[in-house]
């Protein structure tokens, strides 16, 4: 990928002898305050707002479940175009310098060419390679399967000393991505000690013959601490490596075939701190070392009767959780039997109508707190500061004196057990804006 | 009640809590009672600090945004960070936005800070470099072959990035 031309690059990293030119040449040097006078870290501040446009892409293939709209921020892609920056390198030299810096610490290779003509750069320029700290891999499969890109994007990610952040997907989400994370890829690239965050977006559907492993169980990964994976079709028997400083793991849109199970253990994660379910199907099977460590749990999505296994329902009262997420769980099946934690600081519920057509009563949301005792009669939950009860977008208003009802009875019964903290009742509809990459 | 004195030596009182979402200030009255001397704000004029009390004024019963880790799923950035009241508080004149980009640096106002530069950074969105040169009155600097090649090269990234 090379976003800026060869002669921007003389002109951010050597010294040009050439004059510059005034291009407007009668316009007077500004008099008064604009954006001449602002120093170099607001700035750079200005153009980090120009590519920190964000969607929520993850949920993108909502139509089973469109209430998930409302935790539109829960799983973030980030917006592929850079053309704002790109403007910005070409507006002035002096903010050729900056822009192109902040260009070059996250590439977007949104194609073969943009693979091939970034690999060149990279080995055409060190000064900016040495800037790259994470990189985006939005590939254009359709049907073939390639290695042409991976070997392009090995050679070039091999020249990208700072480099710790990956993010691969397919611009075609009904494929795999075609690069699977394995030691050859691990160890070529040279990430296989220095990646310390991969994302990894799969494919939301059985994509035969391109059905490949996204994460090999074999790939020695050591200083990766944070894992997401989106939309992937796991395959039969698909296992965590073994991730010894992983502290967070997220998964979106997560299936697995069959009914398989999904495990988490302690043997694979020991540092797991962040474990984060999102409308993910699977049989999850967690242990308890897993359980007992974990500071943060978001689980939500829809939950079939059965779909967590009875090591998921685990008393969460002895374990270390301060943040607990649940949320658009058929809770009229749900028998979860969470007790909470003393030191929990955070608790998120996101309900929503939604799911089946079904009112707040006959999902049975109702029900869901009985079965939800925030911890022992005896223990203070003084640590608890917010509890949120964010409702989905089509919540029917005869609902909201239900609502307002847990909410008060949960205040009170909280506000007894010695815990001070605000009740958010949040009515406000919010929805995503769904964006296809490329379609 | 905290009172400051601005270049124009205009003086505003306001309440401590007001004031003290002011980085500056609250670090200059070291968190203490009410202020008997006025604490100088020479960088600002009466204008800008209107502006700026304003917003903390709007702000002032706002709870303490705590510090998120980046990518945090949880993080609801932009109805927190920027809501209707905000968007139309900062809809000024560029002279005004500018000054009071400077004023939030100066006087450490992180949320004012980054509302004027998130708009800068909108006013820019979706516009050519000669549009933005033309808005903000910027003389490039690039010399005749360098902005050639500039052409050339922007062609070429926005292909890549389309």
């Amino acid at each position: 990928m090379r976003l800026i031309p060869k002669a921007l690059k003389r002109m951010s990293y050597n010294n040009s002898k050439t004059k510059p030119r005034r291009v407007i040449a009668d316009t007077p040097p500004p008099t008064y305050p604009g954006v001449h006078l602002l120093p170099t870290e607001l700035l750079l501040q200005i153009f980090g707002y120009l590519s920190d446009s964000m969607y929520a892409d993850a949920f993108t293939f909502t139509r089973y479940y469109p209430a998930i709209a409302c935790v539109k921020n829960l799983v973030r892609g980030v917006d592929p175009s850079q053309g704002g920056l790109v403007s910005a390198c070409s507006t002035s030299k002096n903010w050729c310098r900056h822009a192109t810096a902040l260009l070059y610490t996250t590439p977007f290779l949104t194609s073969h060419r943009a693979v091939e003509s970034f690999a060149e750069t990279m080995a055409g320029s060190p000064e900016l390679a040495a800037l790259v700290r994470e990189v985006y891999v939005i590939e254009q499969v359709q049907n073939a399967y390639t290695r042409y890109s991976r070997s392009e994007l090995i050679k070039a990610l091999r020249l990208c000393p700072s480099l710790n952040s990956l993010t691969i997907t397919n611009r075609n989400r009904s494929f795999a991505p075609i690069l699977p994370i394995d030691n050859l890829f691990a160890q070529a690239s040279g990430i296989s000690d220095r990646l310390r965050k991969l994302t990894i977006y799969g494919s939301m559907y059985p994509c035969t013959p391109n059905f490949l492993s996204i994460l090999t169980q074999t790939v020695t990964l050591p200083a990766l601490e944070v894992l997401c994976i989106r939309e992937a079709s796991l395959q039969f028997g698909f296992k965590l490596p073994i991730l010894p400083n992983l502290h967070t793991l997220r998964m979106a849109q997560c299936h697995t075939w069959s009914g398989n199970s999904f495990q988490i253990n302690s043997e694979q994660v020991p540092s797991l701190r962040t474990l984060e379910l999102y409308e993910t199907m699977p049989n999850v099977i967690i242990d308890d070392g897993i359980i007992n460590n974990l500071e943060r749990f978001h689980f939500i999505g829809e939950v079939h009767p059965g779909a967590y296994e009875p090591g998921t329902r685990k008393e969460l009262r002895g374990s270390s959780l301060r943040h607990l997420a649940i949320g658009n769980v058929h809770c009229k099946h749900y028998d979860a039997d969470w007790r909470i934690s003393p030191h929990i600081e955070t608790l998120q519920v996101f309900a929503s109508s939604e799911i089946l057509g079904d009112s707040i009563e006959q999902l049975g949301l109702l029900n869901l707190f009985p079965k939800m005792s925030l911890s022992e009669k005896d223990e203070p939950i003084s640590k608890l500061k917010e509890f949120t009860l964010w409702i989905g977008p089509q919540t029917p208003e005869k609902s909201y004196p239900a609502l307002t009802a847990i909410c008060d009875s949960l205040h009170t019964e909280c506000n007894s057990r010695g815990a001070t903290f605000r009740v958010i009742l949040d009515y406000q509809d919010v929805y995503i804006t769904t964006r296809l990459l490329g379609d | 009640m905290v009172t400051v004195v601005v270049s124009d030596g205009v003086t505003f009182t306001m309440e401590q809590d007001v004031a003290f979402q002011c980085g500056l200030i609250a670090d200059f009255a070291g968190g203490g009672g009410d202020q008997e001397e006025p604490i100088p704000i020479q960088a600002v004029n009466s204008t800008v600090m209107r502006k700026v009390i304003e917003y903390c004024e709007h702000h002032r019963n706002d709870p303490p945004q705590p510090e998120v880790p980046e990518g945090t799923p949880l993080e609801r950035k932009d109805r927190r960070g920027r809501d209707a009241w905000d968007k139309q508080f900062i809809q000024v004149e560029q002279e005004l936005l500018f000054e009071i980009i400077l004023a939030a640096n100066y006087l450490n106002i992180k949320p004012l800070l980054d509302l004027g530069c998130s708009q800068v950074a909108e006013m820019m969105k979706g516009k050519t470099p000669a549009e933005i040169q033309q808005m903000f009155n910027i003389v490039n600097g690039f010399t005749a072959d360098e902005e050639a090649q500039n052409g050339e090269g922007e062609e070429k990234a926005r292909n890549l990035n389309s």
